[in-house]
């Protein structure tokens, strides 16, 4: 009888144990998923907004054009003094968001080449880590403000 | 009180059961959350690849109205004027095109096309499907 009850207890350690591990296993796999996800979807956020900026800096290269196209009701839209440098904030959904985490940094460069046209270098980081997620380079050729 | 045994049996198939079904679920999981982050690198490179041609385009543009097609020209990877439209063409070594048409104006230049395309082949590899044409297949049908 105690024999008996000694060999259920093992049986039931080993089940319980295997069990265990795998959920820890499983677990760690569904963890990895879900950052790489995460990393997708923050991917995918920071080219649309990459993307919009570009077009904005396309439609209006530089000065109050750019300032008025970026500032979708955006409390976060900050203007350097020498207006060079425009930074706005959005949310993971892509909405203007003063806390938002993703930062949206357009540079105007001065037309530095040979051709003439504006150069826009155009970050989107993390608000938290400061990490750079997307970098895009555009140029425009007009000088409309 | 007679005492009832339990046995493991039972719950060592559910749990068997239950890790099959979770395996399975993790490795979808995995395996979709992956695609997603691929789709995701290869449209940031796309995005990034098609404003490289923009630039140029742009580049060009602006060095055209600034000093003419001769200035423009070592700019473009091809380059053909009629006289009055001028056809340039700016490629990556990955398969994407931007073409641009240019009028001659009397301020200036006037964008008359601008075109991104990407080089694609068709798939004709369909397997044995009848085509239609009344040649019949491998099984004389």
């Amino acid at each position: 009888m105690k024999k008996s009850i000694t060999a259920f207890y093992v049986e039931t350690v080993l089940l319980v144990a295997a069990f265990t591990a795998v959920l820890l296993i499983l677990s760690a796999v569904f963890g990895y998923a879900r950052a790489e996800s995460r990393a997708a979807r923050r991917l995918n956020s920071a080219v649309c907004l990459a993307e919009n900026a570009a077009e904005a800096f396309a439609a209006a290269p530089s000065g109050e054009g750019l300032l008025r196209l970026l500032d979708e009701g955006n409390a976060a839209l900050t203007e350097t003094a020498d207006g060079a440098v425009f930074t706005a904030r959005y949310g993971a959904d892509r909405t203007p968001s003063p806390t938002g985490e993703l930062v949206v940094t357009v540079r105007v460069g001065a037309p530095g080449n040979e051709s003439g046209a504006i150069r826009g270098e155009i970050d989107v980081a993390d608000a938290a880590s400061g990490e750079t997620v997307y970098h895009l380079t555009t140029a425009a050729r007009g000088g409309a403000s | 009180m007679k005492e009832l045994p339990i046995r493991l049996g039972p719950l060592s198939l559910l749990l068997t059961v239950i890790v099959l079904c979770m395996t399975t679920l993790s490795i979808l999981t995995f395996s979709t959350a992956r695609a997603d982050l691929r789709l995701a690198e290869i449209y940031a490179d796309t995005v990034r690849t098609r404003y490289e041609l923009e630039t140029r385009g742009q580049d060009f543009l602006a060095a055209a109205e600034r000093g003419g097609l001769a200035a423009a020209s070592p700019l473009a990877d091809a380059v053909e004027h009629d006289g009055v439209r001028c056809r340039a063409a700016f490629e990556t070594t990955d398969g994407f095109r931007l073409e641009i048409v240019l009028e001659q104006a009397a301020d200036g230049w006037t964008v008359r096309e601008w075109t991104h395309t990407r080089a694609w082949e068709e798939n004709t590899e369909i397997g044995n499907l009848w085509q239609g044409n009344g040649e019949t297949g491998e099984n004389g049908q």
